[in-house]
């Protein structure tokens, strides 16, 4: 999951990370170092000695704090799509698929996932694994847990996901890089989904999700199992509205939880096969020729948890299309 | 991850203003004989696009024109030279001859008889810009070669050109 923001920042990211935030901070009001380290030391029993030496070694970013004050822009999609489903990242996804074919094999075989989705999303987040972010991960979660107030308790319940990652994984706390948000490895991981969703996939006793492409891909496969993926089941769909009915259909919540059956009332004329009761959610996106609609599934909703923008989850479900379209042509 | 996206916005910006962007994705050439097969419907690894088979209500249908059996299109490869068209913005969304839904950014055409579900390579001779496309819709316009969907349209360079010619070439059969 990684932690995005402008120019694609979306409110749905935005209400995402507020909701994380207040669902998985562990305390109630944004600490100062010093009660942060207190903290870790009386719940997770950590030396405090051991964590004062080691913050004295992490320097606070002032390059990360100027990139969170920018304001963020909403790209319309047609302008998102040309940024991130170029021909180069079609023909690399393509590659990836045959370079690492058994590790996907055995992830849809396992999670249920299909290798194409699997394969968009890491080729969106770091390029393949090229592009995984060279900051420190302690020091990009420091400066902002403690010099970003507006989401000081998320990056410190971040910040202390990651502290617990590196005991449990007898890692050392100033190696592991990431994004300038604290997103870790092939598939930008933070580190409350790490410690939740990452598997060693290769057995080798380690969650490597920074350099073995096959943690890195048994993970992402495990996120969107855990989200509820559901096997063989669509995506989205392109769908006609009644054009008196957009706005009401567009004020519905941004979750599949109303039936076709249920959308149809409210005037939706969808021409799919799914049986009447298959839950479903209307999206919208802004196309060059106009607004265009498509009835979106549980599993459009799934990728929306890995980055809470249906942007987001459009890309990653066109870009799919795109590889598997050349696999298809060259298996 | 986020300033290497702000640099690639900048830097299509820039490219954008000084030379057209091919969006068309390269495609390996396929020897002209080459008979791709398309994957079984129990493969995992496309289970989001449902293989849609025609239902009762299409072969009754009679704007549908009568399909060609396959053995009469057997002998590849089978090309052609037309006029292209495209799908409007409000056709997204209706239902294909073939039971799949059109979408703006799909990969397909409408032919007049060539079978549904088979594969041809389009290309934009003025520009080489080229696709491969599975044919899913019948043809309703007759001064038309092929109809393609607008994102195709806009992937071939098709959308400036005056007389949006295309070369089809058939390279599959179900």
């Amino acid at each position: 999951m990684r932690l995005t923001h402008s120019p694609f920042f979306s409110p749905f990211l935005l209400l995402g990370l507020l909701l994380i935030a207040i669902n998985e901070a562990t305390w109630a009001q944004p600490n100062t170092l010093e009660q942060f380290i207190n903290n870790m030391v009386t719940q997770h029993h950590f030396d405090p000695q051991y964590l004062t030496q080691l913050f004295k070694q992490v320097k606070i970013k002032n390059n990360i704090l100027s990139v969170m004050d920018r304001p963020g822009e909403a790209k319309p999609w047609y302008q998102y799509r040309t940024a991130l489903i170029t021909p180069s990242r079609i023909n690399q996804g393509l590659q990836f698929w045959k370079q690492q074919a058994a590790s996907l094999t055995k992830a849809t075989a396992q999670y249920g996932v299909p290798a194409e989705i699997v394969i968009a999303i890491i080729g969106i987040e770091t390029s393949y694994g090229d592009n995984t972010g060279n900051f420190k991960v302690i020091e990009s979660l420091t400066t902002l847990g403690f010099h970003y107030p507006r989401r000081a308790e998320f990056f410190q319940g971040e910040l202390e996901a990651f502290l617990l990652i590196t005991r449990e994984e007898g890692l050392d706390p100033l190696q592991p890089e990431g994004s300038y948000a604290g997103a870790m490895g092939i598939g930008q991981f933070m580190p409350t989904s790490y410690r939740k969703y990452a598997v060693d996939f290769n057995k080798d006793g380690k969650r490597n999700i920074w350099t073995s492409f096959e943690d890195a891909i048994g993970s992402v496969a495990n996120y969107l199992h855990q989200h509820g993926w559901q096997r063989e089941q669509s995506v989205i769909t392109p769908t006609k509205v009644r054009p008196d009915a957009i706005d009401q259909l567009l004020s519905l919540k941004f979750e599949p939880n109303y039936t076709l059956q249920e959308l149809a009332q409210q005037g939706l004329s969808y021409n799919g096969n799914e049986p009447p009761n298959t839950l479903a959610m209307i999206i919208d996106l802004k196309t060059e020729l106009g607004t265009a609609y498509w009835v979106g599934f549980k599993n459009f909703y799934v990728i929306t948890r890995y980055n809470r923008s249906k942007n987001y989850a459009m890309a990653v479900y066109q870009l799919a299309q795109e590889i598997a379209h050349l696999y298809s042509l060259n298996p | 991850m986020k300033i290497i996206l702000i640099s690639l916005l900048t830097l299509l910006g820039l490219l954008a203003c000084s030379t057209p962007l091919k969006t068309t994705v390269p495609i390996p050439t396929i020897p002209q004989n080459a008979v791709t097969p398309i994957p079984p419907k129990t493969d995992l690894t496309k289970p989001e696009v449902p293989t849609i088979q025609p239902d009762e209500e299409l072969i009754t249908r009679p704007e549908v024109p009568i399909i060609a059996p396959d053995h009469a299109h057997a002998e590849l490869p089978w090309a052609s030279h037309g006029l292209a068209g495209w799908y409007q913005l409000q056709d997204h969304g209706n239902k294909t001859a073939s039971g799949q839904i059109y979408d703006l950014y799909g990969m397909t055409a409408a032919h007049a008889n060539l079978p549904l579900f088979s594969r041809v390579e389009i290309t934009n001779p003025h520009t080489g810009q080229h696709a491969i496309i599975t044919i899913n819709d019948r043809l309703t316009e007759s001064h038309l070669l092929i109809k393609i969907s607008y994102f195709l349209a806009q992937q071939l360079g098709l959308m400036t050109s005056p007389s949006p010619t295309v070369n089809i070439r058939r390279i599959d059969a179900r």
